[in-house]
Protein backbone atom coordinates (compact mmCIF):
# COMPACT_ATOMS: atom_id res chain seq x y z
CA UNK A 1 0.00 0.00 0.00
CA UNK A 2 1.28 3.01 -0.91
CA UNK A 3 1.25 5.95 1.69
CA UNK A 4 3.58 8.25 0.65
CA UNK A 5 6.80 10.07 2.93
CA UNK A 6 7.14 10.31 6.22
CA UNK A 7 6.12 13.54 7.76
CA UNK A 8 6.69 12.64 11.50
CA UNK A 9 7.10 10.28 13.82
CA UNK A 10 5.40 9.85 17.48
CA UNK A 11 5.02 7.54 20.47
CA UNK A 12 1.17 6.54 21.40
CA UNK A 13 1.10 4.91 24.93
CA UNK A 14 -2.66 4.42 25.23
CA UNK A 15 -4.15 4.48 29.29
CA UNK A 16 -6.25 1.38 28.49
CA UNK A 17 -5.01 -0.62 26.55
CA UNK A 18 -6.97 -1.03 22.69
CA UNK A 19 -7.01 -5.24 22.87
CA UNK A 20 -8.87 -4.91 26.32
CA UNK A 21 -11.22 -1.77 25.58
CA UNK A 22 -12.60 -3.55 22.60
CA UNK A 23 -13.74 -7.10 24.90
CA UNK A 24 -14.91 -4.12 27.13
CA UNK A 25 -17.12 -2.08 25.19
CA UNK A 26 -18.57 -5.09 24.09
CA UNK A 27 -19.35 -6.69 27.31
CA UNK A 28 -21.12 -3.70 27.92
CA UNK A 29 -23.18 -3.56 25.21
CA UNK A 30 -24.33 -7.04 26.41
CA UNK A 31 -25.43 -5.77 29.48
CA UNK A 32 -29.07 -4.33 29.97
CA UNK A 33 -29.54 -0.78 30.72
CA UNK A 34 -29.93 -0.41 34.06
CA UNK A 35 -33.42 0.09 35.37
CA UNK A 36 -34.76 3.01 37.21
CA UNK A 37 -35.07 3.14 40.66
CA UNK A 38 -38.28 5.29 41.89
CA UNK A 39 -37.14 7.32 44.96
CA UNK A 40 -39.29 7.80 47.86
CA UNK A 41 -41.24 11.32 47.70
CA UNK A 42 -40.44 14.07 50.05
CA UNK A 43 -42.70 15.06 52.83
CA UNK A 44 -43.57 18.69 53.41
CA UNK A 45 -43.29 19.09 57.04
CA UNK A 46 -46.56 20.26 58.95
CA UNK A 47 -47.12 23.12 60.26
CA UNK B 1 13.38 7.68 33.22
CA UNK B 2 11.37 7.03 30.40
CA UNK B 3 10.06 9.39 28.04
CA UNK B 4 6.59 10.76 28.41
CA UNK B 5 4.53 9.30 25.57
CA UNK B 6 3.16 12.09 22.55
CA UNK B 7 -0.03 10.74 22.96
CA UNK B 8 -2.65 8.94 25.10
CA UNK B 9 -5.19 7.60 22.26
CA UNK B 10 -4.32 5.30 19.59
CA UNK B 11 -4.69 6.77 16.11
CA UNK B 12 -7.47 4.81 14.43
CA UNK B 13 -7.92 4.82 10.91
CA UNK B 14 -8.95 2.00 7.86
CA UNK B 15 -7.76 -0.69 6.24
CA UNK B 16 -8.48 -4.07 4.47
CA UNK B 17 -7.72 -7.68 5.45
CA UNK B 18 -8.10 -10.47 3.72
CA UNK B 19 -9.36 -13.49 5.62
CA UNK B 20 -8.22 -16.79 5.99
CA UNK B 21 -9.10 -19.67 7.19
CA UNK B 22 -7.26 -21.40 10.57
CA UNK B 23 -8.27 -24.08 12.41
CA UNK B 24 -11.75 -24.40 11.19
CA UNK B 25 -12.41 -20.30 12.06
CA UNK B 26 -12.11 -17.07 9.53
CA UNK B 27 -9.11 -15.02 10.99
CA UNK B 28 -7.59 -11.55 9.88
CA UNK B 29 -4.51 -11.86 7.38
CA UNK B 30 -2.08 -8.67 5.58
CA UNK B 31 -3.34 -8.72 2.17
CA UNK B 32 0.34 -8.14 1.39
CA UNK B 33 2.41 -10.19 3.79
CA UNK B 34 0.80 -13.75 3.55
CA UNK B 35 2.79 -14.96 6.35
CA UNK B 36 1.59 -16.64 9.30
CA UNK B 37 3.27 -13.89 11.09
CA UNK B 38 0.99 -11.43 10.00
CA UNK B 39 -1.92 -12.88 10.90
CA UNK B 40 -4.30 -11.48 13.86
CA UNK B 41 -4.64 -13.20 16.12
CA UNK B 42 -8.73 -12.28 18.50
CA UNK B 43 -7.45 -10.63 21.91
CA UNK B 44 -4.20 -9.72 21.25
CA UNK B 45 -2.62 -6.93 19.34
CA UNK B 46 -0.12 -7.55 16.47
CA UNK B 47 3.07 -6.03 16.90
CA UNK B 48 4.90 -5.11 13.65
CA UNK B 49 8.19 -6.92 12.33
CA UNK B 50 10.59 -5.64 9.54
CA UNK B 51 9.86 -8.17 6.63
CA UNK B 52 11.91 -6.43 4.37
CA UNK B 53 14.52 -7.97 1.86
CA UNK B 54 18.15 -8.47 3.32
CA UNK B 55 20.85 -9.17 1.62
CA UNK B 56 22.25 -12.66 3.13
CA UNK B 57 25.98 -10.65 4.52
CA UNK B 58 23.27 -9.25 6.71
CA UNK B 59 21.23 -12.05 8.31
CA UNK B 60 23.59 -12.62 11.45
CA UNK B 61 22.60 -8.92 12.74
CA UNK B 62 19.31 -8.42 14.60
CA UNK B 63 16.91 -6.59 12.52
CA UNK B 64 15.52 -2.85 13.06
CA UNK B 65 12.40 -2.30 15.22
CA UNK B 66 9.17 -1.57 13.67
CA UNK B 67 8.30 0.58 12.20
CA UNK B 68 11.66 2.71 10.69
CA UNK B 69 11.16 5.54 9.07
CA UNK B 70 13.70 5.15 6.72
CA UNK B 71 12.10 1.65 6.03
CA UNK B 72 8.67 0.59 4.39
CA UNK B 73 8.02 -2.05 7.73
CA UNK B 74 5.26 -1.04 10.24
CA UNK B 75 1.30 -2.17 10.07
CA UNK B 76 -0.26 -0.01 7.86
CA UNK B 77 -3.30 2.31 7.65
CA UNK B 78 -5.28 5.07 5.75
CA UNK B 79 -7.94 6.96 5.18
CA UNK B 80 -11.09 5.26 3.60
CA UNK B 81 -10.19 7.38 0.68
CA UNK B 82 -7.32 6.09 -0.03
CA UNK B 83 -8.00 2.80 0.68
CA UNK B 84 -10.85 2.84 -2.35
CA UNK B 85 -7.95 4.13 -4.43
CA UNK B 86 -5.85 1.32 -4.18
CA UNK B 87 -7.74 -1.76 -3.57
CA UNK B 88 -8.32 -2.39 -7.68
CA UNK B 89 -10.41 -5.32 -8.06
CA UNK B 90 -7.45 -6.34 -9.84
CA UNK B 91 -5.27 -6.08 -7.29
CA UNK B 92 -7.65 -8.26 -5.10
CA UNK B 93 -7.36 -10.77 -7.67
CA UNK B 94 -3.86 -11.19 -7.62
CA UNK B 95 -3.77 -10.70 -3.78
CA UNK B 96 -4.92 -14.64 -3.45
CA UNK B 97 -8.88 -14.20 -3.49
CA UNK B 98 -12.05 -11.87 -3.29
CA UNK B 99 -12.30 -12.43 0.83
CA UNK B 100 -11.58 -9.35 1.79
CA UNK B 101 -13.09 -7.36 4.80
CA UNK B 102 -13.29 -3.85 5.79
CA UNK B 103 -12.25 -2.27 8.50
CA UNK B 104 -11.28 0.63 11.40
CA UNK B 105 -7.70 -0.34 12.99
CA UNK B 106 -5.93 1.38 16.54
CA UNK B 107 -2.32 2.00 15.89
CA UNK B 108 -0.55 2.83 18.76
CA UNK B 109 3.50 2.49 19.95
CA UNK B 110 5.53 3.62 17.86
CA UNK B 111 3.82 5.43 14.96
CA UNK B 112 4.94 6.91 11.79
CA UNK B 113 2.68 9.33 10.28
CA UNK B 114 2.92 9.32 6.42
CA UNK B 115 1.20 11.41 3.51
CA UNK B 116 -1.39 9.52 3.13
CA UNK B 117 -1.53 7.23 6.40
CA UNK B 118 0.39 5.65 8.78
CA UNK B 119 3.03 2.89 9.90
CA UNK B 120 2.94 1.63 13.65
CA UNK B 121 4.21 -0.68 16.05
CA UNK B 122 1.11 -2.36 17.45
CA UNK B 123 -1.95 -2.94 16.10
CA UNK B 124 -5.79 -4.01 16.62
CA UNK B 125 -8.74 -4.10 14.56
CA UNK B 126 -11.59 -1.47 16.12
CA UNK B 127 -14.07 -2.25 13.86
CA UNK B 128 -15.25 -4.56 10.83
CA UNK B 129 -17.52 -4.48 8.05
CA UNK B 130 -18.11 -7.94 5.59
CA UNK B 131 -19.22 -7.71 2.43
CA UNK B 132 -22.13 -9.70 1.85
CA UNK B 133 -21.15 -10.40 -2.16
CA UNK B 134 -17.38 -11.32 -1.11
CA UNK B 135 -18.70 -14.79 -0.85
CA UNK B 136 -20.14 -17.47 -2.28
CA UNK B 137 -23.53 -16.76 -0.83
CA UNK B 138 -25.11 -14.55 2.16
CA UNK B 139 -25.42 -17.31 4.72
CA UNK B 140 -21.43 -18.05 4.20
CA UNK B 141 -20.36 -14.32 4.67
CA UNK B 142 -22.71 -14.36 7.85
CA UNK B 143 -21.02 -17.28 9.42
CA UNK B 144 -17.21 -14.92 8.30
CA UNK B 145 -18.78 -12.78 10.29
CA UNK B 146 -20.05 -14.82 13.27
CA UNK B 147 -16.26 -16.47 13.70
CA UNK B 148 -14.46 -12.28 13.41
CA UNK B 149 -17.01 -11.61 16.33
CA UNK B 150 -14.01 -13.26 18.34
CA UNK B 151 -11.88 -10.24 17.99
CA UNK B 152 -14.57 -8.51 20.73
CA UNK B 153 -14.76 -5.43 18.43
CA UNK B 154 -18.56 -4.80 16.33
CA UNK B 155 -18.39 -6.68 12.97
CA UNK B 156 -21.20 -5.43 10.63
CA UNK B 157 -22.18 -7.42 7.65
CA UNK B 158 -22.96 -5.23 4.70
CA UNK B 159 -24.72 -5.87 1.30
CA UNK B 160 -23.18 -6.26 -1.89
CA UNK B 161 -19.76 -6.65 -2.78
CA UNK B 162 -16.43 -5.00 -1.70
CA UNK B 163 -16.13 -1.91 -3.66
CA UNK B 164 -20.00 -1.27 -2.76
CA UNK B 165 -19.27 -1.33 0.93
CA UNK B 166 -17.02 1.85 0.28
CA UNK B 167 -20.31 3.54 -0.22
CA UNK B 168 -22.16 2.33 2.87
CA UNK B 169 -20.05 1.89 5.54
CA UNK B 170 -18.94 5.72 5.74
CA UNK B 171 -23.26 6.41 6.70
CA UNK B 172 -22.62 3.68 9.10
CA UNK B 173 -19.84 5.15 11.32
CA UNK B 174 -19.06 9.09 12.82
CA UNK B 175 -16.43 10.49 10.94
CA UNK B 176 -12.56 9.97 11.99
CA UNK B 177 -10.25 13.10 13.64
CA UNK B 178 -7.62 11.25 11.29
CA UNK B 179 -4.84 13.08 13.18
CA UNK B 180 -3.52 13.11 16.58
CA UNK B 181 -4.38 16.78 18.09
CA UNK B 182 -1.30 18.63 18.39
Amino acid sequence: MKIGRPTRTYRIEPITDPTSRAAKRKAEARQPAPKAVKLPQAQTPRA
Amino acid sequence: VTAAPDYVEPVVAWRAWKTVRRNGEWRLSSIFAPTPRALWSPRVCLTAECLAWRPPWEWLRPRHEAPDPTCECGIYATSLDALYEFLTPSLIATSGGRHVVLGRVSLWGTVVECDRGWRAALAYPERLFVPALAWRTVDQAASVARDLERYDVPVQLVSGRLEDAFTVVPQLVRPLVLRPAA
